[in-house]
């Protein structure tokens, strides 16, 4: 892909040591499991705004989504403010309360404020299942890269996927996962900003580009999309991100509540800057080369053809980054709900901080293998794995999180009972074909929501209230959060 | 048929935004303060 390999191995080279360097300085800093799983609170707004950015922003990003933005155009674009409205929906009514209670996994949370260890215990299975499906998608996703742009097998290049960022993560825990993605994000937003003068060089600046595709296909310039199925599109993306463990696990290690705040906020700006570089870029290839075969090849025929060797290299770290990012958040979250919430609470109530720290390293590596296993099978296609198993996390677990941190009278079979009903409720939608908006105009995860939802609140009028011990840590009034808004 | 509000509207609609939400965390964090939080 990248004509001149000899820069390309040299920018990987530099990165690989960097993000090694940092972890083993990570290491050698965790000695409990609040250094592992919560960096020990210190990470602050702009190292924190960079984490919750890069663990949302993936490989499919640019490739995908630049290449829908090839395709169809501007209008896709503003499916983004369904997810900064997931993020709106989380700095107000999720992430305060969270980090105020200051635990270590999402599942803490699920146990402490209903009370139930049940609830722990299926909030952390669940969440286990569902981002083992993610990382199989990750891990699917690099080798078709991989052997793209390096022309390495798949096989390898998920070996090295694995051993690379499970080598890193298990390492050094969030303290270095979190520093090491800010620099990724840095890179990230490197990449793609300097590539937008490069493509609209070849275009004759942003005004021609937008009369020559306009010509060709006027809704790429226009509206492509009617405001319902931005509507529907923005609304799966927001609800995922309301209640995404990857990213409410990472509010835990910032400093405070007002640091957290802060954080989402950078890192909506942080989306914004990718979100309209990656938009640019797509249109502006568009213009440079109309008709592709496939609009997924988009970003590397840019970098290979249209960038120098230095900046099409830092693109293709670029992309390394993303999907490193979000394999990593991934790997904290499943070994932290195998190690905190399974191993320390049914197994060994006992264990001592060394110990811990060795299980969540070991669960790290073996949670990674597994989904390693499932992707040399290529179970379906990367982005559809992507999109569905975020709609089950919200199906499932959006009531729980944002009801529950903001309705008293939610109980634990409330909780239990939203869970699976959600969970069942979008796998019911989903397989039996009625999951696509254009057909039905109801997608998998309303149906998912609504019905968790319903369970959550009649389980919940149907039982007795939560233990006022238990509820006083999230709704103590004298430690009531501002409602200015 | 060049580029229309579909795209600069979204820039100006971003700005908007994230000005708005720096806004709301600026003032919850002075409101934290004040309550000696």
């Amino acid at each position: 892909m990248v004509a001149d390999s000899s820069t390309l191995l040299w920018v990987t080279g530099a990165y690989f040591l960097l993000v090694f360097g940092v972890s083993i300085w990570g290491y050698g800093k965790s000695k409990t499991e609040e250094d592992f799983l919560a960096a020990g609170r210190t990470i602050g707004p702009w190292v924190g705004g960079a984490v919750l950015a890069a663990t949302q922003i993936s490989a499919g990003t640019f490739v995908g989504t630049l290449g829908r933005y090839y395709f169809t155009g501007v209008s896709w674009g503003w499916g983004w403010f369904g997810v900064w409205a997931g993020w709106m929906v989380s700095a107000v009514f999720v992430a305060p309360k969270l980090r105020k209670f200051g635990a270590l996994t999402v599942a803490d949370y699920v146990g402490t404020r209903f009370a139930s260890e049940a609830a722990r215990t299926l909030a952390a299975v669940l969440i286990i299942v569902c981002y083992s499906i993610l990382l199989t998608a990750q891990f699917q996703a690099i080798g078709e890269i991989a052997s793209a742009v390096f022309g390495i097998t798949p096989m390898v290049a998920m070996g090295l996927l694995l051993a690379s960022t499970g080598f890193y993560t298990a390492l050094g825990g969030v303290r270095s996962s979190s520093y090491i993605e800010f620099v990724q994000t840095l890179i990230m937003i490197m990449a793609l900003v300097f590539a937008v003068p490069v493509v609209l060089s070849h275009t004759g600046g942003l005004t021609a580009l937008g009369e020559y595709v306009g010509s060709i296909e006027p809704r790429v310039t226009g509206w492509w999309f009617t405001w319902k199925e931005i509507l529907a599109t923005g609304l799966a993306f927001g609800l995922g991100i309301a209640a995404a463990p990857y990213e409410m696990t990472r509010y835990y290690s910032m400093r405070d509540v007002a640091t957290v705040r802060y954080a989402i906020g950078v890192s909506m700006l942080l989306q914004v800057i990718i979100a309209g570089s990656v938009l640019t870029l797509g249109i502006g290839i568009r213009g440079v080369y109309p008709y592709l075969p496939s609009p997924d090849q988009a970003s590397s025929i840019m970098a290979s053809t249209l960038m120098s060797p230095l900046l099409g290299s830092l693109f293709v770290v670029a992309m390394l980054s993303a999907i490193m990012s979000t394999v990593n958040s991934i790997l904290l979250v499943t070994g932290g709900a195998f190690a905190h919430d399974l191993y320390k609470r049914l197994v060994n109530p006992q264990a001592s901080q060394s110990r811990l720290l060795w299980v969540n390293r070991i669960s790290i590596v073996v949670l990674g293998i597994l989904p390693f296993w499932f992707a040399t099978m290529k179970l379906g296609d990367v982005q559809a794995i992507v999109v569905e198993q975020a709609k089950f996390i919200a199906s499932f677990f959006f009531v729980p999180v944002v009801f529950g941190l903001n309705w008293k009278r939610g109980t634990k079979q409330g909780a239990i009972w939203s869970m699976v009903v959600g969970f069942a409720g979008c796998l019911i939608w989903t397989f039996t074909g009625q999951h696509t908006v254009a057909r039905h105009g109801v997608d998998s995860v309303e149906v998912g929501v609504v019905l968790s939802a319903l369970a959550f609140v009649i389980a919940s009028r149907l039982t007795p209230p939560t233990a006022q011990k238990n509820l006083a840590i999230f709704f103590d009034e004298s430690q009531d959060l501002p409602r200015e808004m | 048929m060049g580029f229309g509000w579909s795209l600069y509207g979204f820039f100006i609609a971003a700005v908007v935004w994230l000005a708005v939400y720096f806004l709301w965390a600026w003032r919850a964090a002075r409101h934290d303060r004040e309550q000696g939080r």
